[in-house]
């Protein structure tokens, strides 16, 4: 085999070789770190880029900083600097803002109701679909104790259901074996608060609990607030629920019916608080 | 008594992963669930005297974490295990197709044995009926999820640490 055939024998084996390359590099990418051939060529690339930025860097900084605006180049890196470093320093303020926005909402639950509160951060979800729950990083070591109603900023989230030394189930509102005695705050009508996660006829995600047992008299309308009526037992009266849409006729038609969309979003519960009530 | 250690392992990263990254995914109402494939996967290829333990505390563990009442994973994880040693002898499951049949039947059965244990205890009727109407989305989801986990769980229960650390480029000859 001649030299040039030998060559081109080769080219043609690399052509292949480079066009997967180049295809792979174009495909859409998730990770944020380079792939090892693009770090390859990077580390062989990157030297003569940096030689070259720099001298053409150096001839810039001359004219710009002494020739034509003298100071005002090395200002304006200064001060941009300063903003950037500023604005990491913004974000994390607004953290920290919502976090104790979050806390102060709870903290008020425990100034109307006079008791002692624990807040506690919600640390997982319920793994199966069909039952709705969260566990919580405190439990009976502090205090926390079965059928103890649990808050959120907004609203009630639910009560204890489980409790270990150090961490505790918190049955949330919509789970199909939660109940709550409720009523709507203007009218004072009564019902029977259940978790209703299977049929939701608002959007999707959107979790519901549903008002049973309303007599067909009651005086309830769309938008209506719903609240506590703490004659359960478990839950303290006044605490605010939710609010009331779509009222229909039971099955039956001896009662009426209304779906509750509840203040809190249990999909972004971050902090909730336990009231310790024996 | 590795393959205890290493499904309990499993078993445990598998329930924080459900309760923590994966609460949610791929929606609200249907969930991945790496126990019922990793018991299926034992159904397929442990005896019970191996098998058996790991599920009993695949299914406490599960039990512990959900608001399910406690003892309905371990009754359905051992439902399913029972019935695929059944029926051992008579499927091919190393096929695609018999492997994505058996962990849907799996699934369906998981979900038949949790509805009738809500209904025998007392829990209300809407939960066993959320319960079976989810049950074909969800077994098309755990067999789809299986077809890619039994492999691998056939190539976790074989490590070993002498096959970990054996030096490489070793040749018998």
């Amino acid at each position: 085999m001649s030299f040039s055939s030998h060559k081109k024998s080769k080219l043609r084996l690399l052509l292949p070789v480079v066009l997967i390359l180049l295809f792979l590099s174009l495909m859409p990418r998730a990770q944020k770190r380079m792939m090892w051939y693009e770090q390859m060529l990077s580390n062989i690339v990157a030297p003569f880029q940096w030689v070259f930025s720099s001298v053409g860097d150096g001839f810039t900084g001359a004219w710009d900083g002494y020739i034509s605006l003298v100071g005002t180049n090395r200002e304006n890196k200064e001060l941009k600097l300063e903003n950037a470093r500023l604005q990491g320093k913004l974000a994390r303020t607004a953290e920290v803002k919502s976090e104790n926005e979050r806390l102060r909402n709870l903290m008020g639950y425990s100034d109307v109701f006079s008791v002692e509160t624990a807040v506690t951060r919600v640390v997982a979800s319920d793994p199966r679909a069909e039952f709705k729950s969260v566990m919580i990083d405190k439990g009976k070591s502090d205090g926390i104790k079965l059928y103890m109603p649990v808050v959120g900023p907004k609203g009630l989230v639910g009560r204890i259901g489980r409790v270990t030394n150090g961490s505790a189930q918190v049955l949330l509102l919509n789970d199909p074996n939660s109940a709550v005695d409720a009523m709507v705050q203007r009218s004072r009508a009564r019902g029977l608060l259940v978790g209703a996660s299977a049929r939701t006829k608002l959007k999707t995600g959107y979790f519901l609990t549903r008002l049973e047992y309303l007599r067909r008299v009651s005086d309830i309308h769309d938008n209506d607030v719903v609240v506590t009526s703490g004659l359960d037992g478990v839950f303290p009266p006044g605490l605010p629920v939710g609010t009331v849409h779509n009222i229909t006729k039971s099955q039956d038609g001896i009662f009426k019916e209304a779906e509750v969309v509840p203040f809190e979003n249990f999909q972004e519960l971050q902090e909730v608080m336990v009231l310790l009530y024996n | 008594m590795r393959l205890f250690i290493l499904y309990i392992i499993y078993g445990i990263i598998a329930v924080v992963l459900e309760s923590t990254w994966l609460s949610g995914i791929p929606t609200a109402k249907y969930q991945f669930d790496f126990l019922l494939i990793a018991v299926a996967y034992l159904g397929f290829s442990q005896e019970w005297r191996h098998a058996v333990p790991i599920i009993v505390i695949f299914g406490i563990l599960y039990d512990t974490v959900s608001a399910g009442p406690f003892g309905t994973a371990v009754c359905s994880y051992l439902a399913i295990y029972t019935l695929l040693r059944l029926v051992i002898t008579k499927i091919a499951y190393q096929s695609l197709v018999s492997r994505f049949a058996w962990v849907a039947i799996a699934s369906v059965v998981d979900k038949a044995v949790m509805a009738f244990l809500l209904l025998m205890w007392g829990y209300p009727t809407n939960i066993a009926e959320l319960v079976i109407t989810r049950a074909p989305l969800q077994a098309l989801l755990d067999a789809g999820l299986g077809l890619i986990l039994v492999p691998i769980l056939g190539w976790y229960a074989g490590l070993r640490w002498s096959t970990m650390f054996r030096p490489k480029g070793l040749v018998m000859r």
